[in-house]
């Protein structure tokens, strides 16, 4: 539970104002990259839906509602730009995998008629959904046709998103498509190019193989699984065997667990005047010596001995070990240099049929971050050691900064014309904007810059610009103080200054801030 | 039995070899055991047990280093631990037996193909092998 005050102090220039805001405790989850937040440049005149970007509503209003935090541009490419030109943010997305979940999620889509159906909303990878199963990590990081790019990677990182969705007003009756497209050419930060992970990965894998398979000789595994319940017959064998032995360790512990195996296999029934152990009786055609020794102990009242099954604790610490390989390269790449593009479209029907499918607008975004280069740049990260000769500012600046550019260009959104009653009308924009950030593990600054041009038809251009500087101070463990800092000169002449203030308090040693988590250096929470 | 997952070796097509693939580009490792012939234990010498993960240079393809007559009546255990970018993304394991590069009868099992909702998700399968 959270609660937050806002009081307006102090105006600068031509509005200002401190905010302070509480929340007992703090809890932030975020992925580095930057911020997913509200924009705060009023365009004006956003399309019908909540376009990512597209603001909205007068600067005023805009100042009364930001908070510090929410201060920062969204210059990140949407991961679905077909749900962003859609303005649509699914509860449910599909995620085919195979192409035959593809075609049903596809057919869903269209009604027996043929008419586009509302709703749908796909993401996917085309390259990984067709060739996924054979695309191992090695063949991922080759680098072959594309040269230094991979060709392989370069598709298993392209990414297809589909929606559907009715018209705008109640009484519109026509169905929006769209379809967008993201890719990545370039991600010095791409987790599976890390080779450091590897060996971290490799010593919890080695750990878990050798102990689980020492431990039962190949009957007693067998057994087990049958007790389990994991498969009905040891010669047709092919089961989640581990993760169902790691939850029913969890839930029972080792002792309980093989006594529940035991009463399994002592389950018998009485077929003409003999008795039957029909899960043991799976093994008697495979093993019939191993059956009928299993048969002798069950009848003695003996219970099958399962050699040592793992506790509880031992699944945890592998699953932690494994966690935190990968929370030690996230941290490791904050500041990862990548290029995204992504593109979408949108298309109209007004009897959701295919014949009268008209086109109504489309969306370009570019992001690139960069960062001061090392021998990671172009190709596998291959070890945690600065490169040879590099000095100490520049592997300072290489870990510490982070310089990100975006553009964003719309064209053809339907807007409504300021005081015209709900007429609208076409226009065209374009984004551009930047922002340099920086951390320490006791300081974070961004600074951060972005102009916007309309172009609505049949009107003059119109134009905004913003400047803002926010920086996040750790006073200690629990406290941090954020301030924030800039100008708007927004579009229909306001031209604003604006002073923002928070204390963050929280009672949990995580950081409050989703920037904060986003730009905070090696073990800086 | 009807559903028994038997790898039929041709005794003529020399010494069978086995390819496991670990897909969609996750972090896998995987251990190759033979069981003896009468499935009383696992073969424990280092050239009896094959280890290889989905991140390695060379292609993971494994010499069972015995004939068919020689494997004949054992099984060969597979145990797998995928470890997914991100919990929940899709894992894919595929293993061929092979003579002479190709799948033999029975031994090209179908992939093991789901989520992946832990980060060591782990699979195993057996496949009895009979030379004819």
């Amino acid at each position: 539970m959270s609660t937050r005050a806002k009081f307006p102090l102090a105006r600068l220039k031509v509005s200002a104002m401190i905010a302070i805001v509480v929340c007992s405790p703090c809890t932030a989850t975020a992925q580095p990259g930057p911020p997913p937040v509200s924009p705060p440049i009023p365009d004006g005149a956003g399309p019908a839906g909540n376009d990512q970007g597209a603001a909205g509503g007068d600067d005023q209003k805009l100042l009364d509602d930001v908070t510090a935090e929410s201060l920062t541009l969204d210059l990140a490419v949407p991961q679905s730009p077909a749900f962003v030109v859609l303005g649509l943010a699914p509860d449910r997305v599909s995620r085919p995998a195979t192409p035959r979940e593809f075609a049903a999620d596809l057919l869903n889509g269209v009604d027996d008629q043929g008419n586009l159906q509302t709703g749908v909303a796909m993401d996917f990878v085309p390259y990984m959904m067709w060739q996924g199963n054979s695309l191992t990590l090695q063949k991922y990081r080759q680098n072959d046709l594309f040269g230094l790019l991979g060709l392989r990677r370069l598709l298993a990182r392209t990414q297809v998103s589909l929606a559907t969705t009715k018209g705008t007003s109640s009484d519109d009756e026509s169905v929006r498509l769209a379809a967008g497209l993201r890719f990545t050419p370039w991600d010095s930060g791409d987790a599976r190019m890390n080779r450091t992970i590897d060996n971290c990965v490799a010593q919890v894998h080695g750990e878990i193989l050798k102990a689980l398979n020492r431990r039962f000789d190949p009957v007693e595994r067998l057994l087990l699984e049958l007790g389990m319940g994991l498969i009905d017959d040891p010669t047709n064998h092919d089961a989640e065997y581990f993760d169902k032995l790691e939850d029913a360790v969890k839930d029972e512990g080792p002792e309980a667990l093989s006594r529940r195996i035991n009463r399994k296999l002592m389950e018998s029934k009485t077929v003409d005047g003999k008795i039957v152990y029909p899960v043991v009786e799976s093994l008697k055609a495979s093993d019939p010596v191993k059956f009928a020794q299993v048969i002798e102990q069950l009848e003695a009242g003996k219970e099958v001995s399962f050699g040592s099954i793992p506790t509880g604790d031992e699944f945890a610490r592998w699953e932690s070990s494994v966690e935190q390989c990968f929370d030690a390269a996230k941290r490791q790449n904050w500041n990862a240099a990548a290029w995204d593009l992504g593109l979408a479209s949108s298309w109209v029907s007004q009897s959701s049929g295919f014949s009268d499918l008209g086109s109504a607008s489309g969306t370009f975004w570019s992001s690139m971050s960069l960062n001061l280069p090392d021998d990671t740049w172009w190709g596998l990260r291959t070890s945690e050691e600065a490169p040879a000769g590099e000095t100490d500012v520049y592997k300072f600046m290489r870990e510490h900064f982070q310089l990100i550019g975006h553009v964003r260009y719309r064209w053809d959104q339907r807007v409504s014309i300021p005081d015209g009653g709900g007429a609208k009308i076409e226009q065209d924009d374009l984004l551009l904007g930047a922002r340099l950030r920086a951390g320490v593990p006791w300081l974070a600054v961004s600074l951060e810059g972005a102009y916007v041009r309309e172009d609505p038809r049949g009107q003059s251009r119109r134009e905004a610009q913003r400047w803002a500087l926010s920086a996040e101070y750790r006073i200690n463990n629990s406290l941090w103080l954020q301030v924030s800092g800039g100008t708007n000169e927004g579009i229909g002449g306001t031209d604003q200054g604006f002073v923002l203030g928070s204390f963050r308090y929280g009672l949990s040693t995580e950081a409050p801030s989703a920037a904060w988590k986003a730009i905070a250096p090696n073990g800086a929470n | 039995m009807a559903n028994e997952r038997i790898a039929l070796l041709q005794k003529s097509g020399g010494k069978p070899s086995v390819r496991v693939t670990i897909g969609q580009a996750q972090w896998g490792s995987y251990a190759i055991y033979l069981t003896t012939k009468n499935r009383q234990a696992w073969e424990t010498g280092d050239d009896k047990i094959w280890k290889g993960h989905s991140w390695d240079e060379v292609e993971a393809s494994h010499n069972l280093g015995m004939t068919p007559n020689q494997l004949d009546g054992r099984e060969l255990w597979v145990d797998m631990i995928i470890t997914p970018v991100n919990i929940g993304d899709p894992y894919a394991a595929t293993i061929e037996i092979m003579q002479k590069g190709l799948p033999v009868e029975g031994g090209q099992l179908p992939p093991m193909t789901g989520d992946a909702d832990r980060r060591n998700f782990k699979l195993s399968t057996l496949v009895r092998l009979v030379a004819k």
